[in-house]
């Protein structure tokens, strides 16, 4: 097929005899074709000095492959002659965008004028010599090429290196000057990626030139294609860029910049296939990469949505938790203060600061006053829980004796328990009960707390209180005879308010939150809190459990 | 983009295009070049190059031409010109010159075949 656009026979035959055609066009035209849709989408998005300049790095780019193929091809001689004419000029602008590109990114600002009319002033003496066709001598016909002027054919190469010299400069600069780590990065990748790019063509282009004019080598031109690879390379730093940094305000994931990647590679095999069976098969793989690939796309982006939108409402849902948080703390806090005033005033006017009562009205203040005292109590617990779940509670942990301490919870609970007709009894197996905690929390928020649920959810009957030792573990376990806990209220025991369907209506003071303090302080002590019960009204057994020192 | 780096992108890349407008006229319209061909060239007759074969083919012998590209016939550049001679009149401008090898015109790699006396 490439026969019929190449006028004269005897170059055809003589470029097939160089170079695979198939490599000369998928070195040149899917670059090209990339680069220039990579970059106009990045300009349809965002329309900065840096999109711009990329855009034109990547026209420049475009330019110089197509007119490289059509200097190849040898279409006829005047457009080789034309189409090599100017690809130095070409390379040198597209240079010059690169070099733009890469400033603007690391800088974000404009490149500064007397640096852009500097570096135009530079390629000036190779546009002059485009202009008057000064730069190709003649055209070979034995070898369908163009001959340049040697002298003149170097100039643009030591522009070049300056321009190489003057990005590794400008991004060892930037990096310096910028702390932020993730904006060091981008600097980089966006840095390695041009200067890569730059690099791999004109260490090609030099290499072809020095030896095609010095060391005469034949088919020297077949190693100038290996240069155009270093476009994929920067694409591919943009593009990663692009994915994690949201570069150029583009939202492009990694699934998206894959598939496009396995399109553009599977339709580039058109170029090397030859037969008509092959190119069918590459045909129907391209389409059917297209619509999976397109299916892909669509359900990974769909997943990305939901995940953004859970993690939006997770971020809102923390700040309504602190906000919900500080509130509770607050009229927590104030109602606690007026409780206690409240428990103050009870408790004069009972102990006869005010005169001495008559029997019925002192009743009815030493009600008031347990009731209050009940009151405080229970905003305390729930001030409590909100203190440990912030991890605002600070303990001091000792050596101390735990024996002694449950004991001391058991005594303190004996009045309720005879109060509401209770049997509460301890054992101590024979052993050492010493360990590291802080008693005065392990005391009141732990042992007292679950020998007065202990009692409190056991109508008649008895309450149980066990300790041992087990190695290094030490057990405390509590027995009653009362309600008993079902499979459904175990789930929430220790969760904060977390209260069992009918606990309620034995406990009618219960406010939740006993059982969730209870474990949170053992679990800072390194112990442990279960609950096991045989189900409605077969009693419960709770194990507390903590290391010895 | 400022007004200033607008405008000076603006006159480089015009003034590119403009070059590339003109090189498209001079080489693709006027056809206004030198081309070099080699041409058949008789041993015995004049100083030729000469191209060693190590196949069956026999050594070549040729000499350049070098003819401004509108003044060349398509068998030229196909190499199937069997007696190719330079116009007698050319225009102003135009080139067309056969080289035979000598110290002058010898580049590096090639060789002269020694003429044959008759």
């Amino acid at each position: 097929m490439l026969e019929q656009f190449i006028s004269i026979k005897y170059c055809y035959e003589y470029l097939i005899s160089q170079i695979p055609v198939g490599l000369l066009l998928y070195s040149h035209i899917p670059t090209a074709i990339i680069a220039l849709a990579f970059s106009g989408y990045v300009l349809f998005k965002e329309r900065s000095y840096q999109a711009w300049a990329l855009f034109g790095t990547c026209v420049c780019f475009a330019l110089w492959c197509f007119g490289d193929l059509a200097s190849w091809f040898d279409f006829s001689a005047p457009l080789t002659m034309f189409a090599w004419s100017l690809l130095d000029l070409t390379a040198l602008i597209m240079f010059f965008f690169a070099l733009y590109f890469l400033y603007s990114f690391v800088s974000d600002d404009t490149l500064p004028v007397w640096v852009q009319v500097v570096i135009m002033a530079s390629i000036m003496p190779t546009a002059y010599w485009a202009l008057t066709g000064a730069n190709l001598l003649y055209f070979d016909a034995n070898s369908c090429e163009a001959v340049e002027n040697k002298a003149i054919s170097l100039y643009p190469y030591l522009v070049e290196g300056f321009l190489i010299l003057t990005a590794v400069a400008v991004a060892g600069y930037y990096y310096r000057k910028n702390a932020d780590p993730s904006e060091r990065s981008k600097i980089i990748l966006a840095s390695v990626g041009t200067i890569l790019f730059l690099g791999f063509f004109f260490t090609s282009t030099l290499g072809v030139n020095i030896l095609v004019n010095e060391a005469n080598l034949e088919n020297a031109y077949n190693y100038e294609i290996y240069g155009l690879f270093g476009m994929p390379i920067l694409l591919g730093y943009l593009s990663y860029l692009i994915v994690r940094f949201k570069s150029f305000n583009l939202k492009i994931f990694g699934a998206q910049a894959l598939v496009a990647a396995l399109i553009i590679t599977t339709a580039s095999e058109i170029a090397f296939v030859t037969s008509t069976v092959n190119q069918i098969l590459v045909s129907v793989t391209l389409a059917l990469v297209i619509i999976f690939g397109r299916q892909l796309t669509k359900s990974v982006k769909i997943e990305i949505l939901h995940r953004e939108e859970i993690e939006r409402l997770a971020v809102e849902l923390d700040k309504t938790n602190a906000k919900q948080e500080t509130l509770i703390h607050f009229i927590g806090h104030e109602v606690k203060g007026f409780l206690t005033k409240d428990a103050g005033a009870f408790a004069s006017l009972s102990e006869g600061d005010f005169g001495v009562l008559p029997p019925d009205t002192k009743n009815f203040v030493d009600q008031a006053l347990e009731q209050t005292r009940r009151g405080v109590e229970s905003v305390s617990y729930i001030l409590k829980a909100s203190d440990l779940k912030k991890g605002t509670v600070a303990y001091v942990k000792q050596p101390l004796d735990l024996k002694a301490l449950v004991q001391e919870a058991v005594d303190a609970a004996k009045s309720s328990a005879e109060h509401r007709g209770i049997e509460l009894t301890f054992a101590a197996d024979e052993g050492d009960y010493q360990m590291m905690g802080d008693a005065p929390q392990i005391k009141d928020h732990v042992a007292r707390n679950l020998i007065e649920n202990a009692i409190y959810y056991t109508p008649k009957g008895s309450v149980k209180v066990h300790l041992a030792r087990n190695g290094k573990k030490l057990l405390v376990a509590i027995t009653d005879t009362g309600v008993g806990i079902t499979a459904e209220d175990m789930k929430v025991l220790f969760t904060e308010g977390g209260h069992g369907k009918d606990s309620i209506r034995v406990n009618t003071h219960s406010t939740g939150y006993g059982l969730y303090i209870a474990q949170q302080v053992a679990q800072a002590m390194g112990g442990t809190i279960r609950a096991e019960s045989a189900g409605t009204d077969k009693g419960s057994t709770f194990t507390l459990e903590f290391p010895a020192a | 983009m400022s007004w200033n780096t607008k405008h000076i992108l603006t006159a480089f890349i015009s003034a590119a295009a403009l070059i590339g407008v003109y090189r498209y006229f001079d080489y693709v319209t006027s056809r206004n070049f030198l081309m070099q061909v080699n041409i058949p060239c008789n041993p015995r007759a004049e100083v030729c190059f000469e191209k060693v074969n190590n196949d069956d083919d026999g050594d070549e012998y040729y000499a350049k031409l070098q003819i401004t590209e509108h003044l060349a016939p398509r068998c030229l550049q196909e190499h199937s010109c069997i007696d190719f001679s330079c116009p007698i009149e050319l225009s102003e401008g135009d080139m067309c010159h056969v080289a035979y090898c000598s110290s002058e015109t010898l580049e590096e790699g090639e060789t002269c075949a020694i003429a044959e006396v008759p």
